[in-house]
């Protein structure tokens, strides 16, 4: 098995989408770029404060994956449902989800969304159609089908997107899961984020599939490899996988491929790969690929600047207030277990 | 601008304390949560904490004064701060004070504005009265300038909640950082706030917010109940929010209490003791922390003192024919028949099971089924196995008496003086009545007794007695033979008792043996050892024992 | 008023709810063209098509997943699972995310999810299809568990069932499938409300805490127990395992100062176990004698008949039991 790409973010498949037209307008890009930047400024402070020991348990950083959150919320509408892993701060704040909330949840936090309940590895607002991140590899995979199914059966075009890693592949529950969706036709879209490591193993040890995208082709699943840190790419095909979904042709599954920049957790030794791999990785990721972008396309750096500025701003007060943020009262440790 | 020194609250029953010590004088600084104070009151001495920050302005109390526990003890302030106006150190408030206290107060206000106007940076004048607050001359604590400066909030935007809208910590912490819960979170060691592990598993069960169903009691307060209680009222679309069952003495709203969290402290007990340990080499502090409330102590009456040599404050009251009664009876009774009493222990599970199981039943022939009836059946259980019990001595020999007439000692209101009466109507042929028919007739009986209507043949011809003191609540008395009778049946109150039940040796430790709570009652039976002996009349009590224990009629 | 079966009682609950609401659906295997394994779901697909009532593959974690989302966005997903020892092929879906998923998510979510199907032993399936599964559900808070044993409770606790917002297991048992019972008619509207036990029995002497089929188990052991021994025994169905009903158990014991807690999971570290350990804490007084609980041996179920039926804490075993507690 050949060891993982170190060149770059870019796939070498026959389904391959590399190559993106100017799908998008520069004033459409130019808040891509902020949110891109204020996702990756809310989860390098969140590693601080982890650093800190202000953040317990397991947390999960998607820096580098940007590019896949970003697409996706500017090709899906609003109410179509999103599931996700534990790795989906990015997610939640590319649909919506106010910083301040999200920090003050992963901090336990009283204001958080779920009064710090869920923390990290669980995201969700469902207003926001944000219908849960998981803290089980692939479990959340089947909920966006059955969501999926939900629309199927009250007869709306409200679709379901999934995002899972490439090590969530190898989990039976998928497999079952795309054979369902694919027999009855479900309005939902595999979205696989590869950053070619489940959790600190490469995939190359322990996969038996070199081209993942193929493993649904067996199920006769539409399937596509795209650039993943490419927000137009990643755009365009979700926007066309949503398409299809909505029209009733059935699932599409999309393998983004990306790089993890962080470790697979706060606190992840990162002894399974070189510091030169990371470095060779920055040249591709999504935010240096989308500010040259806008750099081609003639916006002047003091505008980034000036943008940039205004989220460091911005993050910078909401790990503030997360941090001087009620507990939540000790009663609530009993309230929410069933639903009266 | 000052911060004011008051007690905690001292618990029930408190009314003022006793100045013990000022750890501090007047124009001494102080930092907040030193003591400066101690008080002693009748249950403990307590040491009082610096509320604030500051110098101790004034004092309102000297050591060994008596102070009622809601004034306030002293001021704290800023160094030459006035209190209210008034100027450190000096007397309560007079007229012309008051006055002076209007005056000052315009020209702080000025001299702020002016220094707000020079130089907004510019030092607090020393001596000289507080700088109004950065900002809009905002009325701030100093620990709540403090805690703003500290957390970076404009006082200008902060609205105080304090006496006369002063800005308060709390005020701040709340603008600072949403409705703070470390500031209303309970003191550390408090455990008063929190609710039983029953509790907690109940409210997870059902949903169910501690907090709110406590409305601002401690959560301690709540119960199994509290929470089944509030999972009904939702049902029925209520509000969920239990109301105390009863409200703890002298307490205002139930958002008061919350607010006082550090009250009864969870060592008072054991200060208390250490206290009375110390009380002799610590007298005079001692005494002078006790209000001296003089405690009556009754002149007893060396002899028997004649209705004609009436003292002041003493008053005749003339017996009634009842009185005269009872005393020349139970004298008689006393002084001639040698009294013992002997007490056993009944297990009353059955009895009340089976009342339990008939009381609709005999409510529904008009029968008020009480306990008391079957204390009746037993009676006549046990006087069948020891006959001499229902008997009359005589010097020829003990006459036995084959009915079964039982008197039931019955008690008659008392009146203002505390005098009451007693009246022993009697249940004729008692052997003779069922269950049914003896509660019949002691409905009858007590019914008529109340209402004065006995006749004299309803009190003639008793052969035994049953006295049924339990129903005023004691346990056991000694009750006294009514003549000519040999013995009389006490009955103390029914109430649950720990009992040990052993399935295995009754004297040695073994796997079987556990505790168990019972509804127990304990018979006092009184006897005439001419008569009677300790073992036949313990043969007696027995059979009405077994009697009862075993009721399954 | 009519005789149904169990299993007529538990489609009449479907077909009802289904007709009177149009997000309840029915997802499992063999459900739709063959209406069940056991039959349970006959004539469903008929009345309500393909739509919702949905043949899956065999993929318990698939599909148990699928109804958990749909579930998370306001469908009320009925699920069969042909045998309830399945469980353990789809527990990740049912524990930590269906029942879990309201918590954490600090009630913004919730997931109104029925499981059904049958358990228990009695009819030779051997150790993988024969299981109780009530206890190790018992340990999940987020998931209410609810074992009726008569057709008149398996209807009106079927369609609590359905109606309430939490997950909830109801499981039903194979012995129980083709027994009958008292039912009202068919146009009568009632519930029986999950967490509410019911007295089956009266009695003086000792109280029987069960549920299922162990409830027929003991009804006719405290028969013969009467009869032989003049014992007499008060059996509280308990119908719900989560919540459970203390209150009503504790009354009863309250009664009879004796507790025996019967069920056909495993004794140790049971249901049973967890009953009779809240009456301790909870009214340590009100017992005469030590309680006791009686659930299957600490074994897997055996195929051979009089092997299963010794394990199996069936009439024998209970009538032992009480006779050691009333010695």
């Amino acid at each position: 098995m050949a060891e993982p790409s170190l060149k770059a973010s870019v796939p070498s498949a026959d389904a391959a989408v590399t190559e993106s037209a100017a799908v998008l307008a520069t004033e459409q890009l130019l808040p891509m770029y902020r949110m891109m930047f204020l996702i990756r400024r809310v989860e390098e402070s969140l590693l601080e404060l982890a650093e800190s020991g202000k953040i317990g348990g397991a947390m999960h950083t998607a820096i580098g994956h940007e590019g896949a959150a970003i697409g996706m919320a500017a090709a899906l509408r609003k109410d179509d449902y999103l599931t996700c892993t534990y790795r989906g701060h990015h997610h939640s704040l590319a649909r919506g989800m106010d910083p301040q909330r999200a920090i003050c949840e992963v901090l336990g936090k009283a204001p958080g969304f779920a009064k710090g309940k869920g923390g990290s590895m669980h995201f969700l607002d469902p207003s926001l159609g944000l219908m849960g991140a998981n803290g089980i590899v692939g479990a959340q995979v089947p909920h966006a089908a059955g969501m999926a199914l939900a629309s199927k059966i009250r007869g709306e075009d409200r679709i379901a997107i999934t995002f899972f890693g490439d090590g969530a592949l190898y989990q039976g529950l998928m497999h079952e899961t795309f054979n369902m969706a694919q027999k009855w036709k479900l309005p939902v879209i595999f979205y696989c984020e590869n950053n070619r490591y489940s959790e600190m193993t490469p995939i190359s040890r322990t996969s038996s599939v070199d081209e993942i995208y193929q493993f649904v082709r067996a199920y006769g699943m539409e399937s596509i490899q795209i650039d993943g840190n490419d927000v137009e790419v990643v755009y365009e095909a979700v926007a066309k996988a949503a398409e299809r979904a909505r029209a009733g042709e059935g699932p599409t599954f999309i393998e983004g491929i990306t790089y993890r920049l962080s470790g697979h957790m706060a606190g992840d030794l990162e002894t399974y790969r070189s510091s030169e791999e990371i470095e060779m990785q920055r040249a591709y990721e999504p935010l240096t690929q989308l500010h040259q972008k806008l750099i081609d396309r003639g916006v002047p750096e003091e505008d980034l600047n000036q943008l940039r500025a205004e989220v460091e701003e911005e993050v910078q007060a909401a790990v503030e207030y997360a941090l001087e943020a009620p507990w939540p009262d000790l009663a609530e440790a009993y309230t929410d277990v069933y639903q009266v | 601008m000052t911060t004011e020194i008051r007690l905690p609250d001292a618990g029930e029953g408190i009314d003022d304390v006793t100045i013990s010590r000022w750890r501090v004088a007047v124009g001494d600084s102080v930092n907040e949560g030193d003591v400066i104070l101690e008080v002693a009151t009748d249950k403990v001495d307590t040491e009082i904490q610096a509320p604030a920050s500051g110098v101790l302005l004034k004092i309102n109390f000297q050591e060994g004064d008596l102070a009622p526990v809601t004034e306030v003890m002293g001021y704290i302030g800023q160094e030459g701060e006035s209190v209210n106006g008034a100027p450190a150190g000096a007397a309560p408030l007079t007229k012309e004070a008051a006055t002076e206290e209007a005056a000052t107060k315009e020209a702080a206000t000025e001299e702020a504005a002016t220094a707000e106007a020079t130089s907004p940076k510019a030092p607090a004048a020393k001596n000289g009265p507080a700088p109004a607050a950065e900002g809009a001359g905002a009325k701030a604590t100093p620990v709540a300038k403090r805690v703003a400066a500290d957390k970076g909030v404009d006082l200008a935007g902060v609205a105080g909640t304090g006496p006369g809208g002063q800005i308060t910590k709390q005020d701040v912490l709340t603008q600072a950082g949403g409705a703070s819960s470390a500031a209303v979170s309970p003191l550390p060691g408090d455990l008063a706030d929190e609710s039983t592990l029953a509790v907690r598993r109940a409210a997870a069960d059902n949903n169910i917010n501690l907090r709110e169903i406590a409305a601002g009691r401690p959560l301690s307060v709540l119960t199994q109940y509290d929470v089944l209680s509030a999972v009904a009222s939702r049902a029925a679309g209520k509000r969920v929010r239990v109301e105390p069952a009863y409200a703890a003495e002298g307490q205002g709203t139930e958002g008061e209490v919350a607010a006082r969290p550090d009250r009864a402290q969870p060592d008072t007990a054991k200060s208390d003791t250490a206290k009375s340990d110390t009380a002799k080499s610590d007298t005079a502090k001692s005494d002078t922390a006790r209000p001296t409330a003089a405690k009556p102590e009754g002149a007893r009456p060396a002899a028997a003192q004649t209705a004609g040599q009436l003292k002041p404050g003493e008053e005749l009251v003339k017996l009634s024919r009842m009185r005269a009664a009872v005393a020349r009876n139970t004298v008689q009774s006393l002084f001639s028949a040698p009294h013992v009493t002997t007490m056993w222990d009944v297990d009353m599970s059955a009895v009340l099971q089976h009342r339990a199981a008939h009381k609709k039943e005999f409510a529904a022939d008009g029968v008020n089924l009480t306990i008391t009836a079957y204390f009746f059946e037993a009676i006549v259980a046990g006087l069948k196995a020891v006959p001499a019990a229902n008997a009359t001595w005589t010097d020829e020999g003990v006459i036995i008496k084959r009915t079964y007439n039982i008197g039931m000692a019955t008690a008659l209101p008392m009146d203002e003086h505390g005098i009451g009466g007693l009246i022993v109507p009697v249940i004729k042929h008692a052997g003779d009545l069922n269950l049914r028919g003896i509660a019949r007739a002691v409905n009858d009986l007590a019914d008529r007794a109340r209402k004065n209507e006995l006749r004299q043949e309803d009190l003639a011809d008793g052969t035994f007695t049953l006295s049924n003191y339990g129903t005023s609540g004691s346990r056991f008395q000694t009750p006294i033979i009514v003549q000519p009778q040999v013995g009389i049946l006490g009955v103390g109150a029914v109430e649950k008792r720990a009992v040990v039940v052993s399935n295995g040796h009754p004297l040695e430790p073994n796997l079987g043996d556990s505790l168990t709570f019972k509804p127990m009652t304990t018979l006092g039976f009184s006897y005439d050892h001419r008569v009677l002996d300790g073992a036949t009349a313990d043969a007696f009590c027995a059979a009405v024992k077994h009697y009862l224990e075993s009721y399954n009629a | 008023m009519r005789k149904t079966t169990y299993i007529q009682a538990i489609n009449e609950a479907m077909r009802d709810e289904m007709r009177r609401d149009e997000s309840v659906f029915l997802i499992g295997e063999d459900i739709g063209h063959y209406g069940g394994l056991f039959r349970v779901t006959r004539n469903m697909m008929e009345e309500f098509g393909e739509r919702r009532v949905i043949d899956t593959p065999i993929s318990e974690q698939g599909f148990m997943g699928m109804a958990v989302g749909a579930a998370m966005v306001g469908l009320r997903p009925i699920v069969e699972l042909m045998y309830m020892d399945f469980f353990l092929v789809c527990a990740d879906q049912i524990f930590n995310q269906a029942a879990k998923m309201h918590y954490m998510t600090g009630g913004l979510v919730n997931v109104p999810l029925v499981i059904r199907g049958q358990q228990g032993g009695g009819k030779r399936y051997g150790s993988q299809h024969s299981a109780s599964v009530e206890s190790t559900f018992a340990q999940f808070p987020g998931i209410k568990v609810v074992a009726p044993a008569t057709p008149y409770d398996a209807k009106g606790l079927l369609i609590s069932a359905i109606r309430d917002d939490n997950p909830v297991l109801f499981l039903e048992h194979k012995m129980l499938y083709f027994t009958r019972g008292d039912m009202p008619d068919a146009e009568e509207q009632y519930t029986v409300p999950i967490g509410k036990a019911d007295i089956k029995r009266e009695g003086r002497d000792l109280t029987i805490a069960t549920f299922s089929y162990s409830l027929l188990q003991t009804l006719e052991a405290a028969e013969e127990l009467k009869a032989e021994q003049g014992i007499d025994i008060e059996v509280v169905d308990l119908r719900s395992i989560t919540p459970l009903d203390m209150e009503s158990v504790l009354m009863s014991v309250a009664k009879t100062g004796r507790l025996l807690a019967v069920h056909e999971s495993q004794s140790n570290a049971g249901i049973g176990a967890e009953i009779v350990a809240r009456a301790y804490e909870e009214a340590p007084y009100l017992l005469k004698a030590p309680a006791r609980r009686l659930g299957m041996a600490p074994a897997p179920i055996p195929v051979s008949k009089p092997l299963e039926e010794e394990l199996l804490p069936w009439k024998k075993n209970i009538k032992a039991a009480v006779l050691e507690m009333m010695r």
